[in-house]
């Protein structure tokens, strides 16, 4: 055990470096831009104002909200500080409601589609890309080519389709939001099986996309793995056939969960978009509306929420490989 | 055994382990009663020849109950931890991953599994090619410790280092573009070999004597022919100096001469010896 | 390398992309010669017209007439009366008189038609609400007079009088020569939320998209072959610090740089450029890693030592001795990079941040108009269905052919 706890403290330590990286980015890239963007806020928020005097106190407000006349460092701590505390300011687009208050009603949503849906892609995906390494054949035939065009298929345009299809063609499944127009929240059997209707088209379109690439990283796996020396010398020592399969699948299967660490966040990226689709009230959402109503504290805080959330998701995917592939175990005691 | 690892098939000829004909076996029966346990094998990169994910006992457990499905697990550490004893390995090698041995220990441990079952007949592919000088001097050891022991019975040890070859092996066969062109004792093979490949082969060698540094070795000119299209006569007639219109006539068969002692060529025992000043 | 070639010609993957993707190219350049159209031009006065042929009404009475004596007219004219919604409800009423359901086929337009005439009595429609019944009795009367033979007058308002007088009528049996209309149209993908052509505006996005992938893909392939090489041939505590960045942009999501970075910019100074530089300056990383993985390998071969010993340049060594080495690897990771360039704009478009919606039509801004129109839930396929075939196109047949190349050049795939 005193391995993994190595490796365990090796990628905590890792994930304290990206989110101080993820901080300072999110921080530092609107504030490298030209110009004042508490000019540009102000001059959104007082639209249609004539009094000069009230403008220029909105901007002191403002200036002193965020800090901007102090120096970059003040700056930054002031921010650290604020966010620490769950303070993200004040939405402007859905004022008076506090930003925390807005990602926190969207932020479950996302992370009760996302997930599933990217886990359960990547699992299909795997086993397809595995069979069609080990069948060959017409099922790669066919598997090969669709894998490579649903791979680079956009997610908003499975989105597109599946909505078209099955919500709007079929009328099979509900076109947006994530529950009905006519339900409150609450926890009954109606509403529970409302929100499980309008989570079926987001879900799936989701999960379809995902498949695609995983089937081809694995698939490539498998064929490198299929063809070792170790499967030979297996074989010739008399060990059966699905054994060495076993082997083969797990080998094959170590690589795609670092891949999967790896590629979460190109991923997360598509499937907020494809929420946009349905309007589906995640965070895919909450972004279009702070950037249509240029809701700036709102970006800025949805696109921390959304790193922290990837960082997140690859940190305890790296832990869940130390438990599996054994030689991490093994090699970090040494 | 060619139906048993595509892309190989079968065309012609037997294999004959100790008087019992294996050729047209059922698949799972060679598998369980021949491979491993009749004939074992050492592959030629034993970097790689581990699976990474499996421990050293883990794996040698997937082999014995490949062929004794009734074997305990403790049964199987106290028979590895024996004979791994036994070869000089130390038995903390089983409860380790590949990764964490070096390559030495890790052809030797390859050895070690694949004599587990004391194979009749141990085919070794170049076992020590890879490998630097102590650790190459050490498998070779070890390979003659496994037949003094009696682990082994015999062993078909393949190679293109011949002063090797000749310390191991009792007999030898010369093979070229996939044919067998001469077989002796291993003697006669490097000392008066007959074929004229054969020839160049032992040609090529250089023997520490007076005289080495305005020695000059003698290289066979061309390359080996193309396996997907053999010719048809002598395969190795294009680079042959006394090759005849025969020899690209027709296919040459091997000819025995004397017990054991056979090669592949239309020139008479007499004419090769002859020859063999000029070689 | 004339060999090289010939290989990969051969490999039906790279065939099939290569093919697919000229096709595109060659119509986004010749297209724009042929048809001189500005691609934002503003025809339809309407949103969403449908793909067709148009016709000038106006040159249309103007035109030379023909008599064609034609039997199916009528049921032609019939036929495009009754949408799907009118037959059911013709098919609704004959049952509430009476007609068994299974006799009547909605697909069948004259026996449906002649069905109707025979059975069809305002007297009968008794027990349904007044509205239907006029409804029903409307209906009625519009095929009696699709079905009569009295043609259509023309009415002119005197200038003096200020009275209607006829000035010209068309019978039934009246018809022009389309090549005699002087003014036709073909939209063959209808119009935009805009009223602008689908088919030119489609083509110029594409250029667009394709360029904006392109200057996104040599941005991304420069930064990682740069860091790659040094990387991977300097090592020590460059190959570090270069591998420190390149994992840290890895994890953090490259689209939420995306989107602080564009929004940042704003509206205003987001042109197509800037946005395809800014694509590539978030989408470097994976080609940093696998160059500097290929050039790791490479960099302790013999022909590279030599050419150490023989004390070249580092900058020549890179150049000369491993840069063609990873050729192979380096042009894979541009079509990869080109093509999710292109998707990446199309994301970025529907958010919303995409390029200044004034100067060039995207793939991503025909398709976020689309959306923001709804034409996906009015079912006007045309609006967005051939931009997302499009999209799918360019970047499977980039993907095609990068899987081709790698099969050449990574022959264990190839089984």
């Amino acid at each position: 055990m005193k391995g993994y706890r190595q490796y365990f403290l090796k990628k905590l330590g890792w994930l304290m470096v990206t989110f101080v990286f993820a901080f300072m980015l999110n921080f530092i890239l609107p504030r490298l831009m030209p110009g004042d963007p508490v000019a540009v806020i102000t001059q959104k928020v007082t639209q249609g104002m004539t009094s000069q005097a009230g403008v220029t106190k909105i901007y002191e407000e403002y200036s002193e909200l965020f800090g901007t006349k102090k120096p970059l460092l003040d700056q930054f701590v002031l921010y650290i500080t604020n966010v620490a505390q769950g303070n993200f300011g004040i939405s402007f687009s859905q004022y008076p409601r506090p930003v925390a208050d807005i990602i926190g009603d969207a932020i479950w949503w996302t992370i009760w589609l996302q997930f599933p849906a990217i886990l359960i892609g990547w699992l299909i995906g795997n086993i397809l890309g595995a069979l069609a390494a080990y069948l060959k054949g017409g099922f790669d035939k066919v598997l090969m080519p669709s894998s490579i065009f649903l791979s680079n298929f956009p997610a908003f345009g499975m989105a597109v389709i599946l909505l078209v299809v099955f919500g709007i063609t079929l009328k099979w499944l509900p076109l947006s939001g994530g529950y009905g127009f006519d339900q409150i929240p609450n926890m009954s059997w109606e509403f529970v099986w409302s929100v499980f209707l309008h989570y079926q088209l987001p879900f799936w379109s989701i999960v379809i996309i995902s498949i695609g690439g995983q089937a081809i990283g694995m698939r490539s796996m498998a064929i490198y793995e299929l063809n070792a020396d170790y499967v030979k010398y297996s074989r010739f020592l008399g060990i059966k056939d699905q054994k060495i399969i076993a082997y083969v699948f797990r080998n094959a299967m170590l690589p795609q969960v670092t891949g999967l660490a790896l590629s979460i966040a190109t991923m997360v990226g598509g499937a907020l978009v494809a929420e946009i689709i349905f309007s589906y009230p995640g965070l895919g959402n909450t972004m279009i509306k702070a950037i249509t109503g240029q809701d700036y504290p709102l970006i800025s805080g949805v696109t921390l929420i959304v790193t922290l959330m990837v960082l997140v998701a690859n940190f305890l995917i790296e832990l869940i490989y130390g438990l599996i592939d054994p030689r991490i175990k093994a090699t970090q005691a040494d | 055994m060619g139906y048993y690892f595509p892309p190989l098939h079968y065309t012609s000829g037997e294999i004959i382990i100790d008087g019992r004909n294996i050729s047209g076996m059922d698949p799972d029966d060679v598998r369980k009663s021949i491979l491993g346990r009749e004939i074992s094998y050492i592959p030629q990169a034993a970097m790689n020849a581990l699976n990474p994910t499996r421990r050293i006992i883990h794996f040698i457990e997937d082999v014995m109950h490949a062929h004794e499905p009734s074997m305990s697990k403790k049964d199987i550490l106290a028979m590895a931890t024996e004979r791994f004893q036994v070869l000089g390995l130390p038995p903390s090698v089983l409860q380790k991953y590949p990764v964490e041995l070096s390559g030495g220990m890790k052809q030797r441990t390859v050895i070690a599994i694949s004599v587990i079952l004391s194979p009749k007949v141990l085919v070794a592919d170049e076992p020590s090619s890879a490998l630097d000088v102590t650790s190459q001097k050490m498998v070779i050891k070890m390979l003659r410790d496994l037949m003094d022991k009696g682990f082994i019975k015999s062993m078909i040890f393949i190679t293109h280092e011949l002063p090797l070859l000749y310390n191991v092996t009792d007999d030898i066969a010369v093979m070229y573009a996939g044919q067998i062109v001469e077989q002796g004792s291993a003697k006669e093979a490097v000392f008066t070999p007959l074929h004229p490949y054969s020839k160049g082969l032992m040609g090529s060698i250089i023997v520490p004597e007076e005289g080495l540094r305005e020695a000059k070795l003698t290289a066979i000119p061309g390359v080996p022919p193309n396996l997907k299209k053999p010719p048809s006569g002598c395969r190795f007639a294009e680079r042959c100096q006394y090759v005849t219109p025969e020899c690209r006539a027709h296919s040459i068969d091997l000819r025995a001469i004397s017990e054991g002692r056979a090669y592949r060529c239309i020139l008479s025992e007499k004419q090769m010896q002859e020859a063999k000043s000029h070689g | 390398m004339n060999n090289t070639i010939k290989q990969v010609f051969r490999s039906p993957k790279f065939l099939v992309g290569f093919i697919i993707f000229s096709m595109i190219l060659l119509t986004a350049v010749i297209y724009p010669v042929i048809v001189r159209d500005p691609p934002l031009a503003i025809l339809g006065q309407g949103t969403f017209f449908e793909p067709g042929v148009y016709v000038s009404t106006f040159d249309t009475f103007q035109a030379k007439r023909y008599k064609l004596d034609l039997e199916d007219a009528a049921t032609k004219r019939i036929a495009a009366r009754l949408g799907p919604q009118e037959r059911q409800d013709l098919k609704a009423w004959l049952v509430t008189a009476g007609v068994p359901e299974a006799s009547i086929d909605t697909s069948d337009t004259t026996a449906l038609m002649d069905l109707w005439v025979n059975t069809y009595d305002p007297a009968k429609s008794e027990g349904m609400t007044s509205a239907k019944r006029n409804y029903y009795e409307r209906l009625d009367l519009s095929l009696k007079g699709i079905l009569g033979t009295e043609g259509v007058i023309i009415a002119t308002t005197n200038a003096e009088t200020g009275l209607l007088e006829e000035s010209d009528s068309f019978a039934r049996d009246d018809f022009v020569n389309l090549n005699q209309i002087p003014v036709v149209r073909v939209l063959p993908l209808g119009t935009d939320n805009f009223g602008r052509d689908m088919l030119t505006e489609l083509i110029a996005a594409t250029r667009t998209s394709l360029l904006i992938g392109f200057v996104a893909g040599i941005v991304a392939t420069s930064i990682g072959l740069i860091l790659g090489l040094m990387a991977g041939y300097i090592g020590g505590i460059v190959d570090d610090f270069i591998m420190f960045v390149t994992n840290l942009f890895t994890v953090i999501p490259s689209f939420v740089l995306l989107i602080l970075i564009s929004f940042s910019i704003g509206q205003e100074s987001r042109g197509a450029f800037t946005i395809a530089v800014v694509i590539g300056l978030t989408s470097w990383v994976w080609t940093t890693r696998a160059v500097r993985a290929q050039v790791f390998s490479l960099r302790n071969r013999d022909h590279v030592n030599l050419s150490k010993l023989s004390g070249h340049s580092i900058f020549r060594i890179m150049l000369k001795d491993i840069l063609p080495y990873i050729a192979s690897y380096v042009v894979m990771a541009l079509i990869l990079q080109i093509s999710s360039g292109i998707l990446a704009e199309a994301a970025l478009s529907i958010l919303g941040l995409g390029p200044k919606t004034t100067e060039v039509p995207t793939l991503g801004l025909m398709m976020n108009w689309a959306m923001i129109y709804s034409a996906h839930v009015t079912g006007k396929w045309w609006a967005y269905i051939p931009v997302l075939v499009d999209i799918a196109l360019v970047s499977f047949s980039m993907n095609l052919m990068n899987t081709g190349l790698d099969q050449v050049f990574n022959p264990a795939l190839r089984e």
